[in-house]
């Protein structure tokens, strides 16, 4: 005899409502587990509104906080698998996810995903760096750039 | 008279002269123009954006520039030190003047992972630029391979007042064997000291010099690959040696709470005197502490109630969870076999390694056959290579021993074959 499972409701953007287990939330956001235990989420009316996470961003947040809490017990290996899956992502879903990532506080996930941009930052050159992150204005001064690529080509 | 509040002319004049009225209108008119894209309003102010207008402005492609600072330190911190001045503070000039602030210098982290094949970034310059851009901020500095004894002088010089984590991995300088004891009344504040795989300079006497000169130090790696070598573990001279440490430690950290020794080839004595030596010692690691792992009962009873949380020494356990695993051959063999298995190939490889010296080489580099890892086993094998020369060189009857054993073999022969 179970109780049946309680449901919070998450807010995205684009006013996309989301109903997701409290227990999975509680778990992996700092942030929810505050309001949830401040008694400021009332469960029969209020729903959390998250402003700068959209629906895509949302639906994948909950993918992951859902998959660790119930495969938490699994193998090593295949979580790991399934999180390479999952951040097999361009950059522009990774850099919505680092934000939605930082504004929930989902401490594993923000590992996970400086992990990912660290491992696309290391030994890369830089004009490579540049076009991984849609970097068009560096804001050098053209002396200063040629001055530096003169300077140290092999960065280049 | 009252100047016209022409901002334009202003901001053309500020390279010129700065007087405070001229930079407060600078910064006003920077804090309240956000239509303004320059890089300086996000790196003061990053409360200043509305990220959800940005973001409906920019829907096709994100711009990693309007990251909060914290984030991107983050990301700088977990790159690494020698990576951010090389190529990150060239990208964009964001970065760059995020790289150029003390602050973001507290934490040094020169790590660097296999042996370090581009010594031409000439890693010890670089170590000394970042401790420069800190301007004495310096809180945590981890360096591998390259501490010399001046880096260290360097760092105590410009930054050793606020210093609270110091850690030294596989450093091995042989010419530094002077005391440290003028170092180490630089650091008033470690607190925690991590010397991890380093060889020969530092010894028993530098390890008190930093107990004594660092009443705060709680935190104590002191950390050996000692359990590669097998065939001279039992060499009485490394028990008196790592004995001294241990005496040492005893002696001068009576405030210790956390304390590793991996591999260290401490006995029962040595154990007994940090025991007594260190009251509030909360943790205790002596995995791979060989001449321990006979007397295992012993050690226990001494343990239990003492120390809250302790590591017992156990031939070939995994290392897996240490940070510096990458750094151990097993880190591979771990992860291909269980446990039992490995401890038998420990079991063998030992038994040969007492037979057979040469073995040791063999049996590592053909079972673990990973560049990372036979690069890490191959600077093993030249630091035995080393420190074989070395204590053949120190002791100079040498030569003249040898020629007596085979003497002594001789004759016993000999008798064997008259009896």
């Amino acid at each position: 005899m179970g109780s049946p499972v309680k449901k919070i409701m998450l807010c995205s953007s684009e006013k996309e409502i989301f109903s997701v287990e409290e227990q999975v939330m509680v778990q992996h956001s700092v942030i929810i587990n505050n309001m949830i235990e401040d008694g400021s989420y009332n469960h029969e009316e209020s729903k959390i509104p998250l402003d700068c996470v959209d629906s895509k961003t949302l639906k994948k947040v909950i993918d992951y906080c859902t998959h660790h809490t119930h495969h938490h017990n699994d193998n090593q290996e295949d979580l790991e698998a399934w999180d390479a899956q999952f951040l097999n992502v361009d950059s522009n879903g990774l850099y919505d996810l680092l934000m939605a990532a930082n504004y929930l506080e989902i401490r594993n996930l923000l590992d996970l995903i400086y992990g990912t941009i660290k491992n696309m930052i290391k030994g890369k050159k830089i004009d490579e760096i540049r076009r991984i992150f849609n970097i068009k204005d560096h804001g050098f001064t053209p002396e200063e750039e040629e001055q530096n690529r003169k300077e140290y080509p092999h960065f280049y | 008279m009252e100047k016209p509040y022409d901002l334009d002319t202003r901001k053309r004049e500020m390279h010129l002269h700065c007087t405070s009225y001229e930079m407060e209108a600078e910064f006003q008119r920077r804090l309240f123009a956000p239509e303004s894209p320059s890089p300086f309003i996000r790196y003061t102010n990053p409360l200043l954006r509305r990220p959800h207008q940005e973001r409906q402005e920019q829907r096709s492609s994100r711009n990693w520039l309007h990251l909060p600072v914290e984030l991107i330190l983050i990301i700088f911190e977990k790159l690494g030190a020698i990576e951010v001045l090389t190529s990150v503070q060239r990208v964009c000039m964001l970065w760059r003047t995020i790289c150029k602030d003390p602050y973001t210098w507290r934490v040094i982290n020169m790590r660097v992972l296999g042996f370090p094949k581009f010594m031409d970034y000439q890693l010890s310059s670089l170590c000394r630029r970042t401790i420069e851009r800190s301007c004495g901020l310096l809180v945590e500095i981890s360096i591998d391979y390259f501490a010399t004894e001046d880096l260290l002088n360097d760092i105590a010089n410009s930054c050793g007042s606020r210093l609270r984590r110091l850690r030294l991995k596989k450093c091995f300088t042989h010419e530094s064997n002077r005391l440290m004891y003028d170092l180490a009344k630089k650091f008033p504040l470690l607190e925690e000291l991590d010397i991890t795989h380093c060889y020969w300079w530092f010894y028993p006497i530098s390890l008190e010099s930093f107990g004594q000169a660092c009443p705060l130090l709680k935190t104590l790696k002191f950390n050996h690959h000692r359990q590669h070598f097998y065939y001279d573990r039992i060499s009485s001279c490394y028990v008196r040696e790592d004995n001294a440490y241990a005496y040492a430690i005893a002696r001068s950290m009576p405030q210790l709470r956390h304390l590793q020794l991996l591999g260290s080839t401490l006995d029962y004595d040595g154990l007994h005197a940090i025991l007594n030596g260190c009251p509030h010692l909360e943790s205790l690691d002596l995995c791979h502490c060989i001449n321990l792992d006979t007397k295992r009962e012993i050690i226990i009873e001494m343990l239990q109630g003492r120390i809250m949380n302790f590591r017992l020494p156990i031939l070939g356990a995994s290392t897996i969870d240490y940070e510096f695993c990458s750094l151990l051959p097993y880190e591979k063999a771990i992860q291909n076999q269980d446990f039992n298995s490995l401890a038998w190939e420990w079991h063998r490889f030992h038994q040969a390694s007492m037979k057979n010296k040469n073995i040791v080489k063999l049996g590592l580099v053909v079972k673990y056959e990973d560049e990372e890892v036979w690069e890490d086993i191959h600077m093993i094998w030249v630091t035995m290579k080393m420190r074989r020369r070395h204590r053949r060189e120190s002791s100079n009857n040498f030569k003249a021993l040898q020629r007596s054993r085979q003497k002594r073999k001789e004759t016993r022969r000999r008798k064997g074959k008259k009896h």
